[in-house]
């Protein structure tokens, strides 16, 4: 991120936390992807330059979108949305759509591969703020089926089609982009009580119905004892983890990406940050989330509109959850999942809509500031900072 | 909504603790398990040379080829694919080596000590879950020669017989260590330390073996089985001076490569793994006994019937004839049973016994070789009537070819037992030899009596029972036998069985070689016909190859010379 014309420390810390994540996830994608890079490819810098390649798409989209007045993202609402729910349902088609593990998440373009559920998170943030903050009235006025028409009945379908590939995870993270719009636009608590046991019960039936989810459960409670087939996974991200200790056995040193840890460089790279930077490492990634959290939840509340706070909130809290999702599930805390880590784990389309997601929530910190404070603010500071977090 | 998220980070932040210092031991030394291989440097076995130097065992490099299937499974590649591209390799049929790739286990063997080429195109071969080590082969250059001395070592280059197991010890040397760190596929984790123990080779032996008369001994001995439809056959020669083992067979052998195919009569040493009653030749040891006793002289005088009872046994000469004067020397020549026992008689039981041990019966040789017997030699305190008469002829008691040998080896060196040895030394190089302790000696008779019996058993060869034996050129002293066979199921003797034996010495003047032979169960009984042409064809052989000078033929027809034949007449 680039400094902003009108900082405020929110829009600093969403700035800082965000390009410190950057970085560290392109040295840690370079770590743990050289070897199987090399294996597949031969070319041991294969995936982090797709990975670099990615990045330079996804800071300037990111940064483009924190400049762009909130008029425009609200008039791309619904197209955005009208899109990612029909890719979604598109990638369900078999010949259209490439599937790995079981899911058909992705379609294959050229080069790359892109994952429309990544694109409906953001769809769904973009689009139930801008339908809540049109309401927004009739909501104080409390409107309850304002509220939840078209926002409930949109949002159930997009969770569904997601959901349907199976992939229950981000379904739960769409999920979360819609649900915390809703909350904040002021669905009662029995209601989000209410959503809450549904998608809890959908889920149960998802999961009594999937064979390979409910073994997932069983090997999270014990991974050693499915050390052969589904707890192996999690049991390679703890070798990892342990042999990291405190300190970390040291950048590019690590065993486990060396074909142990399976999805070293996307899902699990949170293993190899373990192991690689110890538990500093990992207690720093936590902290750089748990910070931006912090100034997403901030900048919710000094929202100076209702879509801004809208949009805040449900960019803070999707992401929050998903980072939330992915280090637990490698540390054991969740069964293993399929989620990425935002901004550090490999994944382009999943890269890229974060950044956006990212710039729209700094593009809100902007509009927090009265005008005039803290112009020209203070870039050397921010530099220093970043470059700080380069040289860990 | 804060303070939740809060909560749970807190939670997560306690989780990622646990995992990575509170509970990370066993994590940590699982992790450590999977990485960590242990590759051992296999020490390059010592050789086995003959006498002058040429191999006759030694190790060459060799490639082992194994797979570990659950690998395989994980990195998702196909078996049927990699079986259609080792099969050609491994020369083994495809569905063999399918089946070995989808075995549920994390290593099998899928070829061991392959030539190294093949070792070297499988592994460029790439394939996921499929290895190779160096793991050294043995051969044996000289193939089936001396295959029954040498031995041979399992899969593992572990000695299992002969003196490849008798001195593992030394030829073994120490296998070194190679410590890694690998990734699944075997792909070695290059930032990661390696430690490296070096082997220590085994040392090469030098053996005593003389590699052309062991090979003149192998032929001649294989000829004879053939040629007399005997079970099998063996002779061992030794040096009469040092007690050298220079040759030492049995036949039926087999050979290194078809070990399995072998069974264990052909596979055994049977010179010294195998015993039995050696009959007449055992005439010498009571004939020196009597002559350094003073019992007799070689022109004393006794009179031989063809049949003599003892106790409740009736002895008899192999051929009938009346009651008549022989002279000590004849009883000899002629291998007579009757004049033999008298002379016996009149030595007795004790001291019989006594030399019987002296001459090395009923005791181990000292050579050490694996699976040797002592043989079976009753304590005198058990010996009842009919002992001493039986014991004299070489029945009821029992040695193996080699303890034979050493009786004429001890006449052949002036009355000193040598023990037999089959190593000269050990050598870590070209040029230079540790050599092997000097061996033991014993004196057993006097140097008088070892010539006088030499004399007579030249005697035997002139003009006794063993003519066959002779060697143009050289005057031989030996022994014919011809011994029954003890059954094997029953008390008592085997009908129509019998060892044939032939055991002597040549030059008879200054003897430098010493040969036994026996064959088992032989179409033609007697010794004398059987075993005494393969005597002299080893010995001619032998004798021509040491270069021993042929003895003077003026000397040999001399009336009165120092090695002719007391003539009992005149």
């Amino acid at each position: 991120m680039t400094p902003a014309r009108r900082t405020s420390p929110e829009l600093r810390m969403v700035a800082v936390c965000a390009g410190s994540l950057f970085v560290l996830g392109m040295v840690m994608t370079f770590s743990a992807s050289f070897v199987s890079s090399t294996a597949e490819t031969g070319d041991p810098f294969g995936i982090v330059t797709r990975h670099a390649l990615w990045c330079a798409l996804a800071v300037p989209a990111g940064y483009a979108a924190s400049r762009v007045q909130p008029r425009t993202w609200r008039r791309m609402a619904l197209p955005l949305l009208a899109f990612a729910l029909l890719a979604a349902l598109l990638v369900l088609v078999p010949n259209l759509g490439v599937s790995a593990n079981g899911s058909r998440r992705w379609f294959d373009i050229g080069p790359v591969t892109f994952q429309p559920s990544e694109v409906v998170k953001l769809g769904v943030a973009l689009w139930s703020a801008h339908i809540l903050a049109r309401a927004w009235p009739r909501l104080r006025a409390g409107d309850v089926r304002s509220l939840l028409v078209p926002v409930a009945p949109m949002l159930f379908a997009a969770v569904v089609l997601v959901a349907a590939s199976p992939d229950l995870e981000t379904a739960f993270i769409v999920a979360v982009a819609g649900g915390v719009p809703l909350f904040l636009a002021g669905l009662p608590l029995r209601l989000v009580a209410g959503g809450a046991l549904l998608g809890g019960l959908g889920m149960w039936s998802e999961i009594v119905g999937r064979e390979y989810r409910q073994a997932r459960i069983e090997a999270w409670f014990d991974p050693l004892a499915y050390y052969d087939t589904i707890g192996y996974q999690t049991s390679q991200g703890f070798f990892a983890l342990a042999s990291g200790g405190w300190f970390g056995v040291g950048l590019g040193q690590g065993r486990g990406k060396w074909l142990y840890v399976p999805n070293a460089h996307t899902d699990f790279i949170f293993a190899i940050i373990g192991e690689e930077l110890g538990l500093v490492g990992g207690l720093t990634v936590i902290a750089l989330f748990t910070a931006l959290g912090v100034a997403g939840v901030r900048i919710t509340r000094r929202a100076a509109d209702p879509f801004g706070r809208l949009l805040a909130g449900a960019i803070t809290g999707w992401i929050m959850v998903q980072a939330f999702t992915n280090v637990g599930s490698v540390v054991g805390l969740l069964p293993v999942t399929g989620v990425t880590l935002p901004l550090v784990s490999f994944g382009g389309s999943s890269l890229f809509v974060t950044a956006v997601a990212i710039g729209m929530l700094a593009g809100v910190a902007r509009s927090l500031a009265p005008p005039g404070d803290g112009e020209d603010g203070p870039p050397r500071q921010l530099r220093l900072v970043g470059s700080e977090e380069m040289a860990g | 909504m804060l303070a939740l998220y809060l909560v749970l980070t807190l939670l997560l932040g306690w989780r990622v603790l646990s995992v990575q210092v509170i509970h990370a031991g066993q994590y940590r030394v699982l992790a450590a398990r999977q990485t960590r291989r242990q590759v051992n440097l296999p020490a390059t076995r010592g050789r086995l040379y003959d006498r002058s130097g040429d191999p006759l065992a030694m190790s060459v490099a060799a490639a082992t080829i194994y797979a570990d299937p659950r690998m395989i499974t994980r990195a998702g590649a196909d078996p049927r694919r990699m079986g259609r591209r080792l099969a050609p390799l491994l020369d083994m049929p495809r569905p063999r080596v399918e089946r070995l790739l989808r075995e549920d286990t994390g290593f099998v063997y899928l070829g061991r000590q392959m030539p190294s080429r093949v070792g070297s195109r499988v592994a460029a071969l790439e394939l996921p879950g499929i290895g190779v080590l160096e793991e050294p082969a043995r051969v044996y250059p000289a193939g089936s020669l001396a295959a029954q001395v040498v031995g041979y070592v399992g899969t593992d280059n572990v000695g299992l017989s002969g003196m490849e197991l008798q001195y593992d010890d030394v030829l073994a040397g120490r296998n070194g260590l190679l410590r890694l760190e690998e990734a699944p596929g075997g792909l070695d984790i290059t930032s990661a330390r390696r430690e490296v123990r070096a082997p220590l080779p085994g040392s090469d032996l030098v053996l005593t073996l003389d590699r052309e008369i062991q090979f003149t001994t192998e032929t001649a001995l294989r000829r004879a089985v053939d040629r007399y439809r005997a079970v099998g056959g063996s002779a061992v020669v030794l040096d009469a001076r040092t007690g050298e083992v220079l040759a030492m067979a049995s036949a039926p052998g087999y050979s290194p490569e078809d070990i399995e195919r072998a069974d264990e009569y052909a596979r055994r040493n049977r010179v010294v793994t195998d015993v039995f009653e050696p009959g007449s030749v055992n005439k010498v040891i009571t004939g020196s006994a009597a002559l350094e006793e003073g019992v007799v002289t070689p022109a004393t005088r006794l009179m031989v019937p063809d049949h003599l009872q003892v106790a409740d046994k009736e002895f008899t000469d192999s051929h009938s004839h009346p009651p008549e004067p022989m002279s000590f020397a004849d009883i000899i020549a002629e291998s007579s049973n009757i004049g033999t026992i008298k002379v016996a008689q009149r030595l007795g039981q004790r001291r019989l016994a006594r030399y019987l041990r002296r001459f090395g019966y009923g005791r181990p040789t000292g050579l050490g070789f694996p699976g040797e017997s002592s043989g079976i030699l009753a304590d005198v305190s058990d010996w009842w009537g009919t002992s001493l008469p039986t014991i004299a002829i070489g029945q009821g008691v029992s040695a193996s070819l080699l303890q034979v040998a050493g009786v004429f080896q001890t006449v052949a060196s002036g009355g000193e037992w040598v023990e037999p040895t089959l190593v000269r030394g050990s050598t870590d190089g070209p040029g230079r030899l540790d050599p092997a302790p000097e061996p033991k000696r014993r004196r057993v008779v006097s140097r008088r009596t070892a010539e006088q019996m030499a004399r007579l058993l030249v005697g035997v060869v002139e003009r006794g029972t063993g003519t066959e034996a002779a060697v143009p050129g050289y005057r031989v002293a030996g022994k014919t036998g011809t011994a029954k066979k003890p059954s094997e199921t029953t008390r008592g003797y085997e009908a129509g069985a019998y060892i044939g034996t032939f055991a002597g010495f040549a030059p008879a003047e200054d003897p430098d070689l010493v040969v036994a032979v026996a064959l088992d169960e032989a179409e033609i009984i007697y010794g004398g016909v059987t075993a005494a042409p393969v005597f002299s064809e080893i010995m001619t052989f032998a004798l021509a190859h040491r270069r021993v000078e042929p003895s003077d033929p003026v000397e040999a027809v001399a009336p009165g010379g120092a090695w002719t034949v007391a003539q009992p007449d005149g």
